[in-house]
């Protein structure tokens, strides 16, 4: 009997030779009625060879072991399949990177200056290409690119414009470097045609403002990002940006060298600095000025780097005013921090907790335990007179409670319960879990608050900041960022426009505090309906309109005007009393940077207004003035942003005639990353043969008893015929 | 009396033994008896759509339906795939993932099947051997290139390139990827994978 089996589902010991032979090509009809007869064979004896099959299998596994797992232990370090040259050989990091970042701090901007070193050790010609993000709110001005002892300045163009004139110089072979925006808080410099052996440094410089939350300020460093989940096509919005980095595998050792220096100017005397992340070095130079170096380097560029300063308590309100003059313009940049309400709670009857966790792959590890905590916390602080509901999602969402629920001891056990035993599994899919938590409810009186958990790994924030901005209604959204590198710049933006905020725990031992605060916020009546008011022509406030205002935050507010206003008045409500602060603004401090701070705050505005209108895509007249608004207020500040990139190209061609390959650098993966970029492979394992062994097994066992209770019943009638009486 | 109990308890241990592995014997054979009865029921449903409408699902309350064919003339299989590759449907058929390069076009696209059904003949695939692929519009015929085992934990496939982005020297082939569980014997389920890694046949070569 030919047993032509399948293949599939008996492997190899029952392969015939003429199966193996290539040169046996049947007409295919024949083929498939041939493989009909030879099924309805096979299933009949399927039994009989499925008992065999796995005893041969076994016998053969006990006699020889299994050499393959050997064979396939000397597995490449980096094992990205794009990772490879046209000339199909696969490449490991040749060409390497160093960062330096020094920053220098005063009051709530921040200043930074970045280095990126490249190196080539190898003998051919190569291009970089590296991607990484920086803080959400960071905007980059200046580009330099260092060959040898020649500085050459990086000039600001419209994007296409920089992609040609980057194109053109990489053929005539001239050193050049291109900065552009690759996806709203990721950069990617690229830098072409770095000979054998040579060295090209990048340096750029961007500016932030520093969020500050009572008792201080808190900076982020993201050294990594997090691979994000990438929808399915369908799902993906018109703007989506693959990733580019190639990652690193889990457990190499993270390279890409950071150096951090850090000279930090608070303007009020400072009581702790402190980073929770990495260790520090730090130098009191007087009460408000501070140096902080990191302490080692590679170590740690696998998280992100934290840093913390607290400030004295002061009992006068914090107000920091800064101002720039450029060119007939005045720039001012207001901070205000207004004083506590005491103990005013809001009606906490009225009140919903919606609580949305991200149960997702990516959450897998150190993410979801913080995630746990920081729910379980925020569901031990509610009181019999809130409701609240759970929400959980990976590429599925579902609700605890059908409806939002009173806050029970009952239902407090249940939810955390449900907490408890929940996995990090599958794919991110943050938009219908959204869609679910903003579902209005009959109940629409009540203040509905939505705590969103997540680290944010996804990649079509633009689709699902369309759909905060419309179904938000009287919900707030407040957002809290876990793991070693969540994508704040989505959950920022979430929050800012879902009118609530974004909290960040980076450590399980910040949870209760972290939380502390963000319930205090929650249960507080936040500061509304702000206006801002000055004595100036020509007067240009941002942001448009001022956001709510909560528990231990400020108020930050930027201006443009013809000529610098004397005098600032804010009005706004508290739990609807009317309240207002005015500020002399004639002590203003003269600062650097107080421009690109209210261009980076008006291009914000501008981009979110074009993505709203790029959604409706039949009004193609307001994109494009929208667009052209954009481009030439990011080239007027000299800023890299979605239309504008920046391009520095030697002079003097240094490769003439030899080929270049172009090389990704590898990223580091975040800490605590379990999950990859790309595609993970399905599951496919089935309990098919244990549960055939287990089958096995019990027959033997079952066999076994009834050979003793056999043996025991001959026994027994032997011992009967020795004499003894029948029972 | 005592060893009457003994033995009637020792009866109903036999017969409790027996009914479980009777349970056991069912569950696996329903493991495999899906795979293989859903293999014909498949063949309608592909056999429909290659006269033209899409996703034809081969059950009223199915929800996947057959978008491809892969053939191994050597191995003599034939299976029907389709689309996803989550639980519920590769306990039916090999799942062609989504998200990955469509089949035939530049990129990797990935079929994942369970080791012990369907995608067991994967361990006897060698480079060299043809897979064919059909689809509703065309016929693909890929080359095995390497087999390698992997660990699911850190081996990941790149989604469908977006061939607008800046995307790098990733050769211009379609690709493919079938995947499995490893070791193919293992009782418990593993984070490895087996996975062979196979290359459009350059139409050149295709008149040989």
């Amino acid at each position: 009997m030919k047993l032509s089996s399948q293949g599939v589902l008996f492997a190899p010991i029952f392969i015939s030779e003429s199966d193996a032979d290539k040169e046996w090509l049947p007409d295919r009809r024949e083929l498939s009625l041939q493989r009909k007869r030879a099924r309805r064979r096979e299933w009949c004896t399927a039994i009989v060879l499925f008992v065999l099959w796995s005893l041969a299998d076994s016998v053969l596994a006990g006699v020889e072991p299994t050499s393959l797992e050997g064979q396939h232990s000397a597995a490449p370090a980096y094992r990205s399949l794009w990772l490879k040259t046209p000339d199909g050989n696969e490449v490991r990091d040749t060409l390497s990177l160093s960062t330096d970042i020094s920053m220098n701090i005063s009051g709530p901007i921040l200043r930074a200056t970045v280095k990126q070193r490249f190196r080539n050790p190898t003998t051919q010609w190569l291009e970089g290409v590296y991607s990484y993000p920086l803080p959400e709110q960071a905007a980059v001005d200046q580009l330099r690119m260092h060959v040898g002892e020649r500085v050459i300045e990086g000039q600001i163009h419209e994007h296409n414009k920089a992609q040609k004139i980057f194109d053109k110089a990489r053929k005539a072979g001239k050193r050049s470097t291109m900065l552009k925006l690759d996806r709203v808080n990721r950069f990617t410099t690229q830098v072409t045609n770095i000979g054998p052996g040579e060295d090209i440094v990048v340096e750029f410089s961007y500016q932030q403002v520093l969020d500050y939350r009572v008792p201080g300020y808190a900076l982020r460093f993201p050294i990594v990002s997090t691979p994000s989940y990438t929808p399915p096509p369908s799902q993906r919005g018109p703007n989506h940006v693959m990733p580019v980095n190639a990652y690193r595998q889990e457990g190499s050792l993270p390279g890409n060298p950071v150096s951090i220096d850090i000279n930090l100017n608070a303007g009020f005397p400072i009581e702790s600095v402190r980073s929770a992340s990495h260790r520090v070095k730090t130098d009191k130079l007087s009460d408000t000025h501070y140096r902080i170096v990191l302490d080692g380097s590679a170590a740690a560029s696998n998280k992100d780097f934290l840093l913390r300063w607290d400030l004295k308590p002061s009992s006068e309100p914090m107000v920091r005013i800064l101002r720039q003059d450029v060119q007939g313009e005045s720039y001012g940049l207001l901070m205000v921090m207004p004083q506590q309400s005491e103990n005013v709670g809001i009606d906490r009857s009225r009140r919903e907790l919606i609580m949305v966790q991200d149960v997702s792959g990516s959450m897998q590890g150190e993410s979801i335990r913080q995630a746990r905590s920081a729910l379980l916390q925020t569901i031990s602080q509610l009181n019999e007179n809130d409701f609240f509901n759970l929400i959980f999602f990976n590429n599925q969402s579902w609700k605890l409670f059908p409806d939002a629920v009173r806050a029970s001891q009952n239902n407090i056990r249940l939810a955390r319960s449900a907490l408890i035993n929940q996995q990090a599994d599958g794919g991110t899919e943050i938009f219908p879990a959204l869609e679910l938590a903003l579902q209005s409810t009959a109940k629409s009186e009540r203040l509905r608050q939505i705590v969103f958990v997540t680290d944010g790994a996804v990649s079509n924030e633009d689709n699902l900041f369309s759909l905060i901005r419309s179904k938000l209604g009287e919900s707030r959204l407040f957002t809290v960022g876990v793991g070693s590198a969540p994508n704040s710049y989505f959950m920022r933006n979430a929050a800012q426009i879902g009118r609530g905020t974004f909290t960040y725990v980076s450590r399980p031992n910040q949870v209760g505090r972290k939380i502390g605060a963000l319930m205090q916020s929650l249960n507080s009546p936040a500061l509304t309906d702000l206006t801002l008011t000055l004595d100036a022509q020509n007067l240009n406030v941002l942001p448009d309109p001022l956001p709510d205002v909560y528990a231990g935050e400020p108020i930050y507010a930027y201006f443009k005007a013809d000529r610098f206003p004397s005098q600032a008045e804010l009005r706004g409500n508290i739990a609807s009393v009317p309240s207002w602060l005015s500020v002399p603004l004639d002590e203003a401090e003269q600062f650097e940077g107080v421009a690109v701070a209210w261009a980076r705050e008006k291009l914000a505005g501008l981009l979110d207004r074009y993505r709203y209108e790029a959604k409706q895509s039949d009004n193609l007249p307001t994109q494009e003035s929208l667009r052209d608004e954009i481009t030439s207020l990011a080239l007027k500040h000299h800023q890299v942003s979605r239309f504008t990139s920046l391009v520095a190209v030697d002079v003097t061609p240094a490769r003439t005639e030899e080929a270049i390959s172009k090389r990704r650098l590898p990223a580091n993966l975040p800490k605590g990353w379990k999950g990859h970029e790309g595609i993970r492979l399905a599951k496919t394992a089935t309990p098919m043969v244990a549960d055939f062994f287990t089958a096995l097994g019990l027959f033997f066992l079952a066999a076994l008893v009834l050979w003793a209770l056999r043996l025991w019943a001959a026994q027994r009638v032997k011992t009967n015929d020795s004499g003894q009486l029948p029972c | 009396m005592l060893n009457g109990s003994v033995t009637f308890m020792l009866r109903a241990l036999v017969a409790s033994l027996i009914l479980g592995a009777l349970w056991h014997v069912l569950a696996a054979a329903q493991i495999y008896g899906k795979a293989w009865i859903a293999q014909t029921l498949l063949e309608k449903a592909w056999n429909q759509t290659l006269t033209g409408p899409s996703q034809v699902k081969p059950w009223p309350w199915a929800d996947f339906w057959p978008v491809a064919k892969l053939t191994m003339l050597r191995l003599d299989v034939e299976q029907i795939v389709l689309a996803g590759d989550s639980g519920n449907v590769l306990a039916f058929a090999p799942g062609y993932n989504e998200a990955s390069a469509k089949i035939g076009e530049i990129g990797i696209s990935l079929v994942g099947g369970h080791r012990d059904t369907h995608f067991r003949f994967l361990e006897d695939l060698v480079t060299g051997d043809e897979l064919i692929i059909q689809t509703s519009t065309a016929q693909i015929i890929y080359v095995v290139e390497r087999t390698e085992v992997v660990d699911e934990r850190d081996y990941f496939v790149p989604a469908a390139l977006d061939l607008n982005s800046d995307t790098l020297a990733s050769g211009n082939d379609a690709q493919l990827i079938l995947s499995t569980c490893y070791p193919f014997d293992a009782l418990v389920p593993s984070s490895s994978r087996f996975i062979v890694l196979a290359k459009q046949k350059r139409s050149t070569e295709k008149n040989d």
